[in-house]
C-alpha cells in the first residue's frame, strides 16, 4: 500500500469515482435504459463542522420516470441484480397503494445506493459520514446517461477534469489513465 | 488614458488636492448640519411643542429628508480621501521622475533601460489616475440629470423614511406596488442599498438592487485591496514593520471579505441546472459572519416556498448550508415536478459559532426572531398567490430555535413549521407558534435528543431558562413527527455529535413542502 | 400675537433655521465647485473630479435644497395659521367676555 500521496493523481481516498462506479452499476443492468437528464453533486451537512456526506444524485426525465418501467420494473431489476454484485439492501419502501417509493443498498465499501420514486425518480449515491477535508478539490468525472452540461449542476463542485465540452476530456488532462 | 512625461511634470497638483479639501470640509459641514436639524426635530419641532397628525408627519418629512442629506456625507468623505490618496501618490510619481530626470536623461531618445524606467514612472502614474477615476466614479453620481431624477429623489426620500420608521413589510409593498415602472427602475439603479434589503419589496427587484450592490461592493474591496497592497509594498520598502505588520492584518480582514463575496457572487450566478430555477439574491451583509439571503426560485410566483434556517455555526463561507438548500430544492422538484417551489436559505443572522459555549444562550435567537419574522411578512405581502402558495419555514438545530423564538414573539407568515434535530424552540407547546398544531412537524434524532452536549431546562428567575425548551418531537408538544432513519446502513463508526436526517427524511419534509401531507410516513 | 401659547415662534424658529442651512449648504458646495474649475487637464480622474462636482452642485444639492425650502415654506404657513387660528379664538374670547 502506497504511504505517499501522489498529487498528479486523484486523491485516493476522493469517493466521487467510487459513486459514479454505484450508479454505473446499478444502471448496466436496467433494460432499455432512457438516459439521464440531469445531474448533482453537493455535500449533506450535519451536526458536526467537521464531518461531511456527499451525494451524487441522476434523474430520469419526466416523461421516463411517469413510466412503469421506469417506477416499478426497474425496481424489480435491482432488487435482483443489487445483491449479485455484492450490495446489501438495507431498505425498501411503499407508498399507501404498494407502489415501491424507495430502494436502498450499501457496498462493501459504504457507498450507499438509493432508487427513489418520486414525481421524478432518480439514482442517487451517498457516502457515509467522512472526515471533512478542506482541501478536497476533485476531478469532474464525465456524467453517464448522457447528461449535458447545461443540466450538469456537478460540474460547480470540482474545478478540473471533464468539463462538459462536446469533444470530450483531454486525454492528456484525464486523470485516470495510467 | 496614458500620461506623458509633461503632463506629469507641470500638474498642478495643489489644485486637486484643494479640491478634495473642500470635499472634507463639505461632509464635515454636512455633518454638522445634519446634526443641528436634529437637534431641532428633538427642541422646538419636539412633539411636546408640536402635537397632532400634520405635525408628526411634518417630523417624518423632515427625518426623511434629514436622512437623504446624511447619506451625502460619506460619498464626500470618499470622494475626499481617494483625492487625498492620488495627490500623494502622483508626487511620488512625480518626484521618480524628476529624480530619473536629473541623471540626464535623454527624453526624446532614451536608452532602453530609461525608456522602461519612464515607463514605469509613467504607468504607474496612469494607474493612480484611472484609481483615482474608479473610486470617485463610485460615489459621484454623475448620471444624466434631469426631471425624472428629481422625481426619483421623492420616492426615495418616502421609501426611507418608511424604513426608518419601521413600518411594515406590507407598507413597504404598498409603497412600491404605488410607484410606476420608471420610478421602481429609478430607485433600484439609484438606491439600491435601500431597496435590495428592504422586506416586502418583490423579489426579482430585491435581487436586481442586491445584485448591483454586490458588483459594488466588490469593485470597491477590489480598489481597497490593491490600495492596501500599494501602501503595505511601501511600508516594506521603508521598513516600517509596525505599520505594515497592522496593513497585513488589514489586508487579511480585505481578502477574506473579498472570497466570501466571490462565493456569494457564484451561488447566485446562473440557473439551478437542475431545476432550471434562477436564483435570487434577496439580502446579504458582508460584515461579522456574513448574512445572506439566496433563493432558488422566486418565492412571490412559486407554487409552494420554503424558508430554510440553518443551525449553529450557519456562515457564508461554509458550502454546507447552500448545498442543504439546494438538495432541498431538488427534492421538493423530484416530488412535485410539475409544479414550482422556491427554496430560500435564510441566514440572516449571526448563527453562534460554537455549539458548546453560545447555542445555549437565547440571545441570538431574540436578535434573529424580529428580522425573521420581518422576512416572512416580506415575502407574504409581495407574494401574488397568497392564497394558493403554501408556505413553510424549515429550522435546522438551532436554526429551529429561532424559528420558535420568532413565532412566539411576532407570528411567523407561514403555513408550516417544520423543525429537524431541533433542541428545543423556547416554546412549551406546537399552539404556541402561532399556527395550527396539525402543520407543526418534527424530526430528530433516533434514540434521543440532539447531540448539543450539556443541553438542559433550568428555569431562572428573570422568566428566561437555561435550555431550549421541550423537545417538539415529544407526545406533549402537541406536533406532529415524521420518520427520520439516519444511515441505519452505514457500516463505519457513526462520530458521536454527528447527525443527518437521512433520506426518508428527506422525502418527507419534500411532501411536506409541496403540501402533499398525505404521503408522509 | 399668539395669547394662548408659544408654539407658533419654535415652529418659525424651526423653519428659519431649515431655510439658513440650505443657503449654507449652497455657499459651502460652491466653494467645492470653484475649486474644480482650477483642475489640472490630461488626467481622466481630475475629469471625474470635476464631473462629481458639477453633478452635485448643478443637481443633487439643489434638490435636497427645494425640499428642505419646501419644509420650512410649509413651516411657516403653518405657524401663520396657528397664529390666525389664536387671534379669531382671542377676538372671539373678547367678544364673549363683553
Amino acid at each position: 500500500m502506497e504511504e505517499r500521496v501522489d498529487r498528479t493523481r486523484p486523491e485516493r481516498d476522493d469517493p466521487w469515482p467510487r459513486m459514479e462506479e454505484a450508479v454505473r452499476e446499478a444502471i448496466a443492468a436496467l433494460p432499455d435504459f432512457p438516459g439521464f437528464e440531469t445531474r448533482a453533486f453537493g455535500e449533506l451537512a450535519g451536526t458536526h463542522p467537521d464531518v461531511v456526506q456527499y451525494e451524487l444524485s441522476y434523474t430520469f426525465t419526466l416523461a421516463d420516470s411517469e413510466t412503469a418501467k421506469v417506477r416499478r420494473d426497474y425496481v424489480t431489476v435491482l432488487e435482483r441484480h443489487l445483491p449479485a454484485i455484492g450490495y446489501t439492501i438495507h431498505s425498501r419502501r411503499f407508498d399507501r397503494d404498494g407502489a415501491p417509493r424507495a430502494l436502498e443498498a450499501v457496498r462493501p465499501d459504504g457507498i450507499n445506493l438509493w432508487y427513489r420514486v418520486l414525481g421524478l425518480v432518480s439514482v442517487k449515491a451517498q457516502t457515509g459520514p467522512m472526515p471533512r477535508d478542506p482541501d478536497y478539490d476533485p476531478y469532474c468525472p464525465p456524467p453517464l446517461g448522457g447528461v449535458t452540461r447545461d443540466r450538469d449542476a456537478a460540474l460547480d463542485f470540482c474545478a478540473r477534469g471533464y468539463s462538459g465540452e462536446a469533444a470530450g476530456p483531454d486525454p492528456a488532462a484525464d486523470p485516470y489513465e495510467l | 488614458m496614458r500620461i506623458d512625461a509633461e503632463t506629469l511634470r507641470e500638474a498642478d497638483f495643489d489644485a486637486l488636492a484643494a479640491v478634495g479639501e473642500q470635499w472634507a470640509a463639505f461632509a464635515a459641514h454636512l455633518t454638522e448640519q445634519v446634526e443641528a436639524l436634529e437637534e431641532t426635530l428633538g427642541g422646538g419641532l419636539h412633539e411636546d411643542n408640536w402635537d397632532g397628525e400634520s405635525a408628526e408627519a411634518a417630523r417624518d418629512r423632515i427625518r426623511a429628508a434629514v436622512a437623504g442629506l446624511e447619506q451625502r456625507i460619506g460619498p464626500a468623505g470618499r470622494a475626499a480621501a481617494a483625492i487625498a490618496d492620488a495627490v500623494e501618490d502622483f508626487h511620488a510619481c512625480r518626484d521618480e521622475l524628476e529624480a530619473l530626470l536629473s541623471e540626464n536623461v535623454d527624453l526624446d531618445d532614451p536608452s532602453p533601460e530609461d525608456a522602461a524606467r519612464l515607463a514605469a514612472v509613467l504607468g504607474r502614474a496612469a494607474a493612480v489616475d484611472e484609481e483615482l477615476a474608479a473610486r470617485i466614479g463610485l460615489v459621484a453620481e454623475t448620471e444624466p440629470v434631469g426631471a425624472e431624477r428629481l422625481a426619483a429623489a421623492d420616492p426615495a426620500l418616502a421609501l426611507a423614511a418608511l424604513l426608518d420608521s419601521g413600518a411594515s413589510p406590507k407598507a413597504v409593498n404598498d409603497l412600491w406596488e404605488s410607484l410606476s415602472g420608471a420610478e421602481q427602475a429609478a430607485l433600484i439603479e439609484g438606491r439600491p442599498d435601500l431597496v435590495g434589503p428592504a422586506d416586502g419589496v418583490p423579489a426579482d427587484a430585491r435581487d436586481e438592487a442586491n445584485r448591483r450592490r454586490l458588483d459594488v461592493d466588490l469593485q470597491n474591496l477590489d480598489a481597497d485591496i490593491s490600495h492596501v497592497e500599494q501602501q503595505l509594498e511601501r511600508a516594506e520598502r521603508n521598513g516600517d514593520e509596525a505599520a505594515a505588520e497592522t496593513l497585513r492584518e488589514r489586508l487579511d480582514g480585505l481578502t477574506d471579505t473579498r472570497r466570501d463575496l466571490g462565493v456569494l457572487e457564484d451561488r447566485v450566478d446562473g440557473p439551478d441546472r437542475v431545476t432550471g430555477q434562477d436564483h435570487y439574491l434577496l439580502d446579504y451583509d458582508a460584515a461579522g459572519d456574513g448574512k445572506a439571503v439566496i433563493a432558488i426560485g422566486n418565492p412571490d410566483t412559486a407554487d409552494n416556498t420554503a424558508v430554510f434556517v440553518p443551525g449553529t455555526g450557519a456562515d457564508l463561507g461554509r458550502g454546507g448550508d447552500y448545498d442543504r438548500v439546494a438538495a432541498m430544492a431538488h427534492d421538493a422538484h423530484e416530488a412535485a415536478p410539475g409544479e414550482d417551489t422556491a427554496m430560500v436559505m435564510w441566514l440572516g443572522y449571526d448563527a453562534p459559532d460554537h455549539p458548546v459555549a453560545d447555542a445555549h444562550s437565547l440571545s441570538y435567537a431574540k436578535d434573529a426572531s424580529g428580522d425573521l419574522a420581518s422576512f416572512m411578512g416580506g415575502l407574504d405581502a409581495a407574494n401574488r398567490d397568497g392564497e394558493h402558495a403554501t408556505t413553510t419555514v424549515v429550522g435546522y438545530s438551532y436554526g429551529s430555535t429561532v424559528v420558535g423564538q420568532s413565532a412566539k414573539d411576532h407570528g411567523l407568515e407561514t403555513d408550516q413549521i417544520i423543525a429537524v434535530a431541533s433542541p428545543g424552540m423556547n416554546v412549551d407547546h406546537a399552539s404556541d407558534l402561532g399556527i395550527d398544531p396539525e402543520d407543526v412537524w418534527a424530526t430528530t434524532a433516533p434514540g434521543d435528543i440532539i447531540h448539543l452536549p450539556g443541553v438542559i431546562d433550568i428555569p431562572l428567575p428573570n422568566g428566561d431558562s437555561l435550555g431550549l425548551g421541550p423537545s417538539p418531537v415529544g407526545e406533549d408538544f402537541g406536533g406532529r413527527t415524521f420518520d427520520s432513519d439516519a444511515m441505519s446502513w452505514n457500516p463505519l463508526d457513526i462520530h458521536t455529535n454527528y447527525w443527518n436526517e437521512g433520506n426518508a427524511a428527506r422525502d418527507n419534509m419534500a411532501f411536506i413542502i409541496t403540501g402533499q401531507t398525505d404521503r408522509v410516513s | 400675537m399668539p395669547r394662548f401659547h408659544i408654539e407658533p415662534d419654535e415652529v418659525r424658529t424651526a423653519a428659519a433655521s431649515i431655510r439658513e442651512s440650505t443657503r449654507t449648504l449652497r455657499e459651502r458646495m460652491l466653494l467645492v465647485s470653484e475649486a474644480a474649475e482650477r483642475l489640472p487637464d490630461g488626467f481622466t480622474g481630475a475629469a471625474a473630479v470635476a464631473s462629481m462636482a458639477e453633478a452635485w452642485a448643478g443637481t443633487h444639492l439643489p434638490a435636497h435644497r427645494e425640499v428642505f425650502e419646501e419644509l420650512a415654506g410649509h413651516l411657516e404657513a403653518h405657524a401663520e395659521e396657528v397664529v390666525a387660528a389664536d387671534e379669531r379664538s382671542a377676538e372671539d374670547f373678547d367678544a364673549h367676555r363683553r
